[in-house]
């Protein structure tokens, strides 16, 4: 006899040739419950009903060989088919009347819920009608067989539905909680759990679990020896176990009872389903078994599609980034532009929240960040802090609820141009404060905003729980459309902590490039974590909580990281500097897979730094060779002028030479009052001016004096001498000039002929340099210095100005701030030259309202 | 005909001639004119002027060429020679004093100045007759004012122009001071203050030396004082 599993499980006998029929029949009555056997021929079941019990029999009429009638007569005259009852298995063509002494009929095609219904139906009367058997209650019967019907059902419907759900889905962690589920719902086991092997294959770990509740049973890495689940997964056999008492599945958890089986995708075991029961004394059985081998083969289908789907997007993700990246360092070759894309790609193609480049300045041995993306999120007990009172711009936005920028110091502690603070109050009771940094710039743009920017400040802080990743992207958006709209480049968000003193950092988002100062740096020696990957060039990993160095707690303290991976950005095995990503709320640990990505991208930026390296280089050598040219065309240019000066030179002093000296003749004869002499004097002053213009372009043509010695002579003539040149042609052009020239000055050393070049070319720099002022005034000033050592000319105007930084150059040869081709950037240094050789000094005053000074000072001997 | 001074002018710009010969007229001087060097060489045996005022480019000969020619008859050795010039030809000045001019006027030029020049060549050029013969001697350098040659230790004698003679003598007469291009306008040229060229000391100073580099290489008989001027080198 069998033994029994199940109390009400029936004996059934279905007798048949048919054998498509016959395991339709066995297939649907053994997923009810009941056991099934097949006899052929009646007389087959006649005998097989001598030798043991059935409930019921299942007789398809159209047994070959035989009529219907021959078979009636046969049954009726077997005794042992008295004992128990039998349906009727008909074509439904044939007459439906219930044949003489079956107990029901069942019509062919066999529609299953309809056959589980008659057998049911027949089961319980015959019961009923047989005092004999030893039933608790008719009820109870009845409740059985709907219990188990009814179960039956739904185990079926449970997996078919899981198997529509599972072949329809493609993310892998629905599939697998989906899974965990049915596993629960199928067994009614208190647990459930899917393991999948890590890449090794050597460790299971829980994929996807249901009702533990045991925190350190949730990170469970079972190795694959010796353990129960590692036995399912080596050897690909089930195992159900529930009669043993307490097992231990791993140290300090127990579970009473276990049904594991293998998960397998062509004959190969890629995880392992599991069901216990903790606290229940149920034992799982061999319809559990069953059951959870069929989940199994549907969700190991399923698992693996998803696997090989999520494989092909995270490729195609992967391929796409590379692809980006490398299209934008390829089309540009510029930092600014190439950075920010490669730390956006790294941020989302390695799903980190916080990307940072840095360069590696050997020489200092700091670390230069050149660009940051970031979407940094913490929670209160994990992120910086801030104590108002140690910053006395903090104090005054939350007392005074005022934005204002935050002091120099303090932008510049973050590597900013300017940080504004904005107080972010509920009821005039500040809650938080919103910081706006610009890298590059000082904007006034967020003070139009500020309302603007107040409500999204209190928009993140009330309804952004920073732990839960959907507040997270929506604050990220919210952020970002912010600093679009402020033209930003980073927000922070410091909130109010419980105890109303300290402000917790929640949020910094944003991406910046920093190409100059203030650059963000930091010395190796003080982040000794990063000298490894830089100086071995190897990727690293520090991950939260495991046992990690000094080192390794200093460096995710630096980050408020969990985790940090760092990244060696390489050019042919030199260092060229770092890639750090940073996790702020989950350690986060990165599969081989992605370390090869994020090496791909790394190479993509080191190659992008090495390029725009070499560009700017290129660029440097490419201006210096303009500059040479430059040079070498304006000492040809002045070498042609110089000859075609002492041509021309020639041509014209030659006639110049009659008209001064015979007005001079003329001059010498008459008295000075006679009324000729207006004319004469006239004329004499024109033929001087014409003089003075190629003496003056000679002197630049032949910039060469050889030796030259200064002499005592009255600065203030040779001042004369040159505004008589140039007074009518400055007041031409709307400018006022202003001299001032003292009286009695002593001589001082000059060059005879030059110091007029120098007043004439600090004159008409002075008249350049008003051309767009509203009042053009330009003057010239002489005067003895105060020690009297030195006679003084100072040259000045109300124009723009110089700026500071290009003070210092003013007098070198061709330097020049005039449009090309309009200053040869010689006359300032021709200047200094003669200057110098009067033993004298210029220099620009710097101290001025307005406009430039120049202040030559000549010696008295 | 007066006791004038007689003042020859070549120039091949008419309009020039024509002033200069109206302005020297002025002053008093006999002034004859010539408009190309050949004509100039060819009436000068006509009176030996006192004072020849060359234009320097002029077609055909230039105002060097016939200087250098004019210094070749040793009847006008000691006639001064004015150069005209165009600015901007310092190298052709050198040449210009080497081929034995004393001075040179860029044109165009103050008449009063010019009229100062003319007449302090021809106050030297008197004082030059009257000169004495005597040898002088700084360090290993002879000079002779007879013969206007110099020459160091036992050196072969050189010849200078007779100013170059003036300026050699001047700084060997006076050992130890740094003279100034003003100051030897003044002493040597006999130019009132503020009259004259630096540039023409310079060049004169430029041709004695390498003269004097002749008779001995890297001797540096005249030292330049930075910013001060010339001075003579007793240590040779």
């Amino acid at each position: 006899m069998e033994s029994w599993s199940k109390p009400n499980t029936n004996r059934i006998l279905v007798i048949g040739d048919d054998e498509h029929l016959v395991t339709l029949l066995k297939n649907i009555l053994s997923g009810a419950g009941h056991y099934v056997q097949q006899a052929y021929t009646v007389s087959e079941a006649c005998e097989m009903a001598d030798q043991s019990h059935y409930d019921l029999a299942l007789v398809d009429l159209r047994v070959s060989g035989n009529d219907v009638q021959a078979i009636l007569e046969e049954l009726r005259e077997d005794t042992a088919f008295g004992r128990f009852p039998w349906i009727a298995l008909m074509d439904h063509d044939l007459n439906p009347a219930v044949p003489d002494g079956a107990s029901g009929v069942v019509l062919l095609p066999v529609r299953a819920h309809e056959m589980l219904n008659t057998v049911a139906k027949t089961l319980q009367y015959v019961r009923v009608q047989s005092p004999s058997q030893p039933l608790a209650s008719d009820t109870a019967v009845e409740d059985d067989v709907y219990q188990l019907l009814a179960r039956n059902l739904l185990e079926q419907k449970t997996l078919s539905d899981i198997a529509r759900t599972l072949n329809s889905n493609l993310d892998l962690n629905t599939v697998l909680t989906k899974v965990v589920d049915a596993a629960t719902l199928l067994t009614h086991a208190e647990e459930a759990l899917l393991l999948l092997p890590d890449e090794d294959g050597r460790t299971l770990y829980i994929r996807a679990e249901k009702g533990i509740d045991n925190q350190t049973a949730r990170q469970f890495r079972i190795k694959t020896r010796d353990t129960l689940a590692g036995q399912v997964f080596e050897t690909g056999k089930p195992i159900i176990s529930g009669d043993g008492g307490w097992r231990k599945l791993k140290t300090a958890y127990f579970v009473r009872s276990v049904l594991y089986v293998p998960l397998k995708v062509k004959e190969q075991v890629i995880g392992v389903l599991g069901v216990n029961n903790r606290a229940s004394d149920r034992t799982f059985n061999n319809q559990d078994l069953t059951l959870l081998e069929d989940l199994a083969s549907h969700a190991a289908i399923a698992i693996e599609n998803a696997r090989l789907y999520g494989e092909t997007v995270t490729r195609t993700r992967e391929l796409t980034t590379l692809f980006k990246t490398s299209e934008a360092v390829n089309s540009t070759l510029a930092l600014d532009g190439v950075l920010p894309i490669i730390t956006q790609q790294l941020l989302g193609a390695l799903d980190v929240r916080g990307v940072e480049i840095a360069t590696w300045d050997e020489n200092l041995d700091e670390l230069q960040v050149l660009a940051s993306s970031r979407q940094l999120f913490w929670t209160e007990d994990t992120g910086p802090v801030l104590y108002p009172e140690q910053h006395a711009t903090f104090e005054k936005v939350l007392q005074e609820s005022l934005a204002i920028p935050a002091d120099l110091a303090y932008a510049q502690a973050q590597h900013a141009h300017q940080v504004w603070l904005v107080p972010l109050a509920v009821d005039t009771k500040p809650i938080g404060i919103l910081e706006v940094h610009y890298l590059k710039d000082h904007s006034d743009t967020l003070v139009e905003h500020l309302s603007f920017v107040k409500e999204t400040g209190l928009t993140l802080i009330r309804e952004v729980d920073p732990s839960k990743e959907e507040d997270q992207a929506r604050a990220r958006d919210i952020s970002q459309d912010l600093l679009e709209k402020l033209y930003a480049d980073f927000c922070r968000l410091w909130v109010r902590g419980t105890d109303g003193k300290v402000f917790h950092q929640r949020m910094n988002v944003g991406l910046g490039v920093w190409l100059s100062d203030p650059q963000p740096k930091f010395a190796l020696q003080h982040l000794a974590a990063l000298e490894k990957p830089l100086r071995d060039c190897v990727p690293l990993e520090f991950v939260s909580p495991t046992s990690l160095s000094p080192e390794a707690v200093e460096l995710l303290n630096y980050y408020h990281a969990q985790s940090i991976q760092v990244l060696p950005l390489t050019i042919s095995g030199r260092s060229l500097g770092l890639v750090i990503l940073e996790n702020t709320l989950e350690p986060r640990s990165f599969s081989e897979r992605e370390i090869n990505l994020a090496q791909a991208l790394a190479i993509q930026a080191a190659n992008a730094l090495q390029n725009a390296r070499l560009f700017h280089d290129l660029q440097k050598s490419l201006e210096e060779l303009r500059r040479t040219q430059g040079k070498l065309v304006q000492s040809a240019r002045m070498s042609a002028i110089g000859e075609l000066s002492a041509a021309v030179a020639h041509q014209i002093n030659n006639p110049l030479t009659t008209v001064l000296g015979d007005t001079e003749i003329l001059m010498q004869d008459k008295e000075a009052e006679d009324p000729d002499m207006i004319s004469l004097e006239a004329i004499h002053r024109a033929g001087q001016r014409a003089h003075e213009v190629v003496r003056r372009l000679l002197s630049v043509a032949q910039n060469n004096k050889e030796e030259a010695f200064p002499e005592p002579m009255d600065i203030n003539a040779t001042i004369e001498n040159t505004l008589s040149l140039v007074t009518s042609h400055i007041r031409r052009k709307q400018v006022n000039l202003k001299i001032e020239l003292a009286s009695e000055l002593p001589k001082a050393q000059g060059l005879r002929g030059q110091l007029e070049d120098v007043w004439l070319n600090l004159l008409l720099n002075a008249r350049d340099a008003v051309k767009e002022s509203e009042n053009p005034t330009i003057g010239i000033r002489s005067s003895l210095s105060e020690d009297g050592s030195h006679v003084q000319v100072e040259v000045w105007d109300n124009g723009e100005g110089i700026p500071e930084e290009q003070r210092s150059a003013v007098f070198d040869a061709f330097f020049t701030t005039k449009a090309s081709g309009e200053g040869t950037g010689l006359g300032l240094h021709i200047c200094k030259q003669v200057v110098n050789q009067c033993h004298g000094t210029i220099q620009i005053q710097a101290d001025r309202q307005e406009g430039v000074s120049f202040l030559v000072s000549l010696p008295v001997k | 005909m007066s006791d004038s001074e007689y003042i020859l002018v070549v120039d091949d710009d008419p309009d020039v001639l024509g002033t200069l010969m109206r302005a020297l007229k002025r002053q008093g001087f006999d002034v004859g004119t010539a408009s190309s060097g050949d004509e100039a060489l060819r009436i000068l045996p006509g009176r030996i002027p006192d004072l020849i005022i060359l234009d320097v480019i002029m077609p055909g000969l230039t105002g060097f060429e016939v200087c250098e020619r004019i210094r070749g008859e040793p009847q006008y050795d000691q006639v001064p020679i004015l150069f005209l010039t165009a600015r901007g030809q310092t190298d052709d000045i050198v040449t210009g004093l080497d081929a034995g001019g004393d001075d040179y006027v860029v044109k165009p030029f103050e008449l009063a100045e010019l009229q100062a020049r003319v007449r302090a060549l021809l106050r030297r050029s008197e004082r030059d007759t009257l000169r004495s013969n005597a040898q002088i001697q700084v360090g290993s350098l002879t000079l002779d004012s007879d013969t206007c040659q110099v020459q160091a230790g036992d050196s072969e004698s050189i010849q200078l122009t007779s100013t170059e003679h003036r300026l050699l003598r001047y700084l060997m007469e006076h050992i130890n001071q740094a003279l100034s291009p003003g100051h030897l306008l003044e002493a040597v040229w006999g130019y009132p203050p503020s009259t004259g060229d630096p540039d023409l000391v310079r060049a004169h100073i430029r041709n004695l030396r390498s003269k004097l580099d002749r008779l001995q290489q890297n001797a540096k008989f005249i030292k330049t004082i930075h910013g001060v001027g010339y001075m003579i080198n007793a240590d040779t």
